[in-house]
């Protein structure tokens, strides 16, 4: 679809030696920062550390969210609406939710250890992770095809619009970037849906077969992290150009290429990372919108439903698993942090 | 002589094609005769995942109706919904009306064993058990000590159902009912073989290899979420009347995308949303089919201003109950005059044609009662009431509602739109003004609607109350005279609605679809399941 | 431990700075710093453009349902779905309702409810993430902890029960948005922390014995402007776009009020039939976007002393 290494260099003329080069120092970077742990000798603690931490922010979100569950009105029950009371109570009862709320936590909290989600309520006593696990790759696939291909058009365009600053294809690059951010998802999706899928019938409509099937959905998605990274690697690269070591760089003679790439977009891209993290779980997780429109089995549909429906069970299960996934994603970018700008090791260090 | 044999011919040949025409034909015949051509093979949508194909604790419409396709009860719903023998091939019923004796057919299941009456028995006690946690259980209450077993307060060898033999089913009720039999057609009443279900255990039905059936189709194939697959069953008893080989249902959960791959000629049926209804009512693909839901605003009476009689009357009255079915719903939805819904049976026919209708559009009436009410309660202004909704499109009907009282009687109103547990958890608290609400049928009496409404009925959340309904409903559930029985129900709504205004019954939702003309027989249903494929059948497309 | 270990008790001031001359230099420098950004920005062309839109639209909000005769609550339902003419000028919606009063009258809900998200995004982001990012170490593992665990809490849940015991209403909505809305920002401005400590000019200030409350405040967050108000330009965007989705989900503003958001949810099954519903709705959230984005900009250059030239 996309030639990562031209978009990278951004113009297929540059010597591909060059390229090189830029991934050599960023693996330099990386062995260093990891030689500098082992001489200090706590890359072993550093980790256990962080993974002390991980648990414990874990059980910290598996408790806030478990009890303030609970607060929402109404059982897990389907047919909740036309139940009689009784019969009602006597269901809870056998299934164990006429306990008290800690008691029940507890409970919860025994099983979890023993790697046990428990079943769903509302999918008839359907494991919970296999629900995930079923859910999880459709959200992933449409998530990052979105992230990868709106990724690069976005760093694309950012990098333009930070070159020609205050140029009309700065201007261009502006307003492509709104428009993409300024279209709610479900009117893109629903245009994308009737126009490509009904009136020109190239793509289906929606529905979950083919990979085809899977480009409007990612198109859809792709727009927002367009218009976020452009807008942060416009701004980052404009804010390097003003660096003294930019000035430094070009005194040095070298190529206007070189000091873009090399420098620029380099330390550019740290806020960028930064905030792709986050956006990268939601991307991954699913947006409830463009999967309910395209009828994609994902994972935000689940999880939306499962708090609509009271599935105590099912909430926690996509809870748990959307936290973890976002804690990996920031120990990712804190990684990242001291690939792409070596000097916040320092201060990384002190962690 | 050939002449006139020939000419006869044609005519027979002309009377069928059009009564096939009409969907009227209920022949035997095969497929040329019918005019079933090219692959019989149907595309279909719903809205959402089936929650649950274990029969005995499925409780939503989409497996309801799924399971009404691969699996069958004793009896089977026709086109009219009326109950028609399909696994038991005869029935009969006691003096008393409390005992029914079913002769079952030689029907087998698609594993080849045949269905014995011991998995009616095993199926019915199984979703009565307790540790089940059947949510529907109640719907076999009416069978003897069903519900005490239900509790705890009985044994599984109480509940009156039993197998006599492989083939006799004896079934004795507490009280003599009109609507047994179509209780029959439900799915809580369906068949489950022992072995099958001690076989899975917890995954009983999880899967289509993980259940067995005994109904036109088979389910082939459950990709969760994405699509279900039937497959004509070739061990059902009536297989020849079968056309379809196999359907195809995609589980599309935004309208306008199920909207977008019918008319992309991806699928052959649509639900059609209300908002896209005005565009297609002129359209040959367009049917409505009448629903047994009723939409009505529910009074919370302990609310002072809404104790008033007069007040709620006034209130019914300036609904303007025409045009919001014309202009806002366009789905085919009716006014509703009264609270039972006209698909439901009376005595041998509607309900509804047996009883009045009681509130109409009468606006300068209702400000004249409005008025009168304030006198009586003694204030000049009314208060501003919360007219709490679901939040889902019928919220658009709590807006015109809202703008209607407020044009009509100058009331003001407020629009509390909630997701369906919070609208639940609000009216049980009490915590309400208005309720805009819905109610659908669980069985074809109108018992199902009326004996909602008694003197701390667990649905009665508005606290309405009157002795001589009360007693008029006390005595329907088991008055043997059913003729008796539906006088008393009229009697009974109009208390409801005339006398005592506990509701404001708003409309009778009905459902619009697109069907594409190559597909004839799709037998649609007002109760229970959506839809009925056994007889369905491609034309040629066109 | 390392010599690398910059901490703050190797720079212990020599005397108290807190003086009266330090002070009002300070105040003198800072007045020049704003004039000079005043000046930067009205020669930021775009940024003009970005800021005079945004104040026609929020002029609009005000202004456009005085020059229609229609209310935007009042329902004609024999006029419903019409198409946009001399008396509606964007028509009319299924009930009837003028779409031109409800488009402004809903910029005006969605403005509110993205500027008060922000609002809070700003405040608690930016001392969330300058505390975190600043002072690091113990301090910026807690903190980073107590962020993860934040953004984890399902906010849906917190929103269905805020919507519960509150009434749906703007302030309701924008504290359910700003409930995560503010962890990117407080990532962002820690970010930025951490990059900008390890400077010389950091190095410099303390050494003059600047306090951490100083530090944050003159040296840091100005640097960090940048990064902080692009952010921001991206906030109201996503606030008013997550009022949308909030919406979809049926959890949005309670009927009748309007929102853009509200209004393209309302329409955006009637692409086919009625496009003129959602084409102006979305017209003017994107007119409202770009203004954002191009104020977001000039204020960017601006206010970044980095960029003076």
């Amino acid at each position: 679809m996309m030639d990562v290494g031209g978009v990278y260099v951004g113009n297929p003329a540059t010597h591909p030696l060059k390229t090189a080069k830029v991934y050599v120092r960023v693996r330099t970077y990386t062995f260093r920062m990891f030689c500098v742990r082992k001489g200090s000798g706590n890359v072993g603690s550093y980790v256990a550390r962080r993974l002390i931490y991980f648990l414990l922010t874990l059980w910290l979100v598996i408790t806030c969210t478990f009890f303030l569950m609970h607060f929402l009105p109404g059982s897990p029950l389907s047919n909740e609406e036309k139940l009689p009371p009784d019969l009602k109570e006597q269901i809870l009862r056998e299934y164990g939710l006429d306990k008290p709320v800690p008691v029940q936590y507890a409970l919860y909290l025994g099983n979890l250890l023993r790697g046990d989600l428990g079943l769903s309520f509302s999918y008839d006593g359907r494991s919970v992770s296999e629900l995930i696990a079923q859910g999880f790759p459709a959200s992933l696939q449409i998530g990052l095809q979105g992230l990868i291909f709106g990724g690069l058009v976005g760093i694309l365009l950012g990098t333009v619009a930070a070159i020609q600053r205050g140029t009309w294809l700065d201007n261009a690059t502006t307003i492509v970037a709104v428009l993409g951010i300024s279209v709610p998802s479900f009117v893109l999706a629903a245009f994308f849906s009737y126009y490509i899928g009904v009136k020109m019938g190239i793509l289906s409509p929606g529905g979950w077969e083919s990979f085809a099937d899977s480009i409007l959905p990612s198109l859809s998605l792709s727009f927002l992290v367009i218009a976020q990274v452009t807008r942060y690697i416009r701004s980052e690269m404009l804010d390097v150009f003003s660096q003294d070591y930019m000035k430094t760089a070009k005194a040095k003679g070298l190529g206007r290429r070189v000091v873009v790439f090399r420098h620029a977009l380099r330390n550019a891209l740290l806020p960028t990372v930064t905030v792709l993290g986050p956006l990268t779980v939601n991307l991954i997780t699913g947006s409830l919108v463009v999967e309910q429109i395209f009828s994609v089995p994902g994972m935000s549909t689940l999880f939306v439903n499962s708090i609509m429906t009271n599935d105590y069970t099912l909430i926690m299960g996509t809870t748990i698993f959307y936290a973890f996934l976002f804690m990996v994603s920031v120990f990712i970018v804190d990684i990242l942090y001291g690939i792409i700008d070596p000097r916040i090791r320092v201060a990384g260090m002190k962690e | 002589m050939r002449k006139r044999a020939a000419v006869s011919l044609a005519v027979i040949w002309v009377l069928s094609t059009l009564l096939t025409a009409c969907g009227g034909l209920q022949s035997q015949g095969n497929v040329d005769e019918r005019g079933a051509q090219g692959p019989q093979v149907l595309q279909l949508m719903t809205n959402n995942e089936p929650g649950d194909l274990d029969s005995a604790t499925s409780s939503d419409v989409i497996s309801g109706t799924i399971l009404n396709n691969v699996m069958e009860g004793l009896m089977r719903l026709d086109k009219d919904d009326k109950p028609q023998p399909a696994i038991a091939s005869s029935y009969e019923v006691s003096e008393d009306k409390k005992t029914y004796t079913f002769t079952l057919r030689d029907a087998k299941w698609s594993d080849g064993e045949p269905v014995k009456a011991q998995d009616f028995e095993y199926a019915w006690k199984r979703a009565l058990d307790p540790k089940t946690k059947s949510e529907y259980a109640y719907i076999l209450y009416p069978i003897k000590n069903a519900e005490k077993f239900n509790k705890g307060k009985a044994k599984a060898s109480d509940v009156g159902v039993r197998a006599l033999d492989d083939t006799t089913l004896e079934v004795k009720l507490e009280e003599p009912i009109p609507y047994f039999l179509s209780l029959t057609t439900f799915s809580t009443y369906l068949p489950q073989r022992k072995d099958i279900v001690e076989k899975f255990g917890g995954d009983y039905a999880k899967e289509p290899d993980k259940m067995v059936y005994n109904g036109p189709f088979v389910l082939d194939k459950w990709a969760h979420e994405q699509n279900l697959q039937l497959k004509k069953n070739e061990n059902y008893w009536d297989r020849n009347t079968v056309f379809l080989e196999e359907v195809k249902i995609d589980i599309i959960k935004d309208t306008s995308t199920a909207l977008n791959l019918y008319t992309s000629d991806q699928k052959d049926v649509t639900m059609l949303d209300k908002a896209f209804a005005e565009a297609f009512q002129s359209s040959p693909e367009f049917t409505t089919v009448t629903g047994s839901t009723v939409q009505y605003i529910q009074f919370n009476t302990e609310n002072s201003f809404l104790a008033n009689t007069k007040i709620r009357k006034a209130i019914s009255l300036a609904i303007d109950r025409e045009s919001m079915v014309k202009l806002i719903l366009k789905d085919g939805s009716q006014p509703a005059g009264g609270f039972v819904p006209p698909a439901i049976l009376g005595y041998n026919e509607s309900f509804r044609k047996q009883a009045r209708e009681y509130q109409q559009f009468q606006p300068a009436e209702a400000k004249q009662l409005f008025k009168l009410g304030m006198e009586e309660l003694g204030i000049d202004s009314p208060p501003t009431l919360t007219l709490l909704s679901y939040n889902d499109e019928r919220k658009d009907v709590a807006v015109v509602l809202k703008d209607q009282l407020e044009k009509n009687l100058g009331l003001k109103v407020k629009v509390n739109p909630q997701p369906l547990k919070q609208k639940i958890d609000l009216e049980t608290k009490g915590e309400f003004d208005l309720s805009f609400s819905g109610w659908k049928a669980d069985y074809n009496d109108p018992m199902t609607f009326l004996d909602m409404w008694v003197t701390n009925g667990a649905f009665n959340t508005g606290k309405w109350s009157n002795k001589k309904y009360d007693e008029l409903i006390q005595k329907s559930k088991g008055n043997p005279d059913f003729k008796k029985r539906i006088n008393d129900l009229i009697e009974a709504e109009r208390i409801l609605l005339e006398d005592g205004v506990a509701i404001a019954p708003v409309y009778y939702k009905n459902q619009a679809y697109l069907v594409k003309p190559h597909v004839k027989n799709l037998e649609f249903h007002s109760i229970g399941p959506e839809y009925t494929l056994k007889e369905t059948y491609i034309e040629k497309r066109k | 431990m390392k010599p690398a270990k910059v901490t703050s008790d190797l720079f212990e001031p020599l005397t108290p700075v807190r003086t009266a001359p330090g002070r009002s230099a300070a105040r003198r420098r800072r007045s020049g710093f704003w004039r000079d950004a005043s000046r930067r920005f009205v020669k930021n062309r775009g940024a003009l453009i970005g800021f005079i839109l945004l104040l026609v639209i929020a002029a609009m909000t005000f202004v456009a349902p005085a020059l229609s005769p229609y209310d935007p609550y009042e329902q004609k339902l024999e006029e419903q779905n019409r198409p946009p003419d001399g008396a509606h000028f964007f028509g009319t919606d299924q009930f009837g309702r003028d779409l031109w009063t409800r488009t402004w009258h809903g910029a005006g809900i969605s403005l509110r409810i993205g500027l008060l998200a922000a609002l809070i995004d700003l405040a608690v982001g930016v001392s969330f993430g300058g505390i975190s990012g600043y002072f690091g170490g113990r301090i910026d593992q807690v903190m980073q902890r107590i962020l993860e665990v934040m953004y984890s809490i399902p906010s849906l849940i917190v929103l269905i029960l805020l919507m519960m015991w509150f009434e749906p209403g703007i302030v309701t909505i924008a504290i359910a948005i700003a409930l995560t809305g503010w962890v990117p920002m407080a990532r962002v401005v820690r970010g930025q922390m951490l990059q900008l400590k390890v400077q010389e000019f950091v190095l410099a200030a303390r050494t003059l014995g600047a306090g951490h409350l100083r530090m944050l405040a003159k040296h840091l967050l100005p640097n960090a402007a940048g990064a902080i108000i692009v952010t921001v330009t991206l906030t109201i965007p996503s606030a008013i776009f997550l009022e949308a989705v909030i919406s979809f989900i049926g959890l949005g503003m309670a009927p009748p009020e309007p929102s853009l958001g509200l209004l393209l949810y309302d329409s955006y099954q009637l692409i086919r039939f009625f496009p003129h519903q959602i084409l102006y709705p979305c017209l003017v959230l994107s007119l409202l976007i770009l203004g954002f984005n191009l104020l977001g900009d000039g204020l960017r250059d601006a206010l970044d002393p980095k960029l003076r030239r």
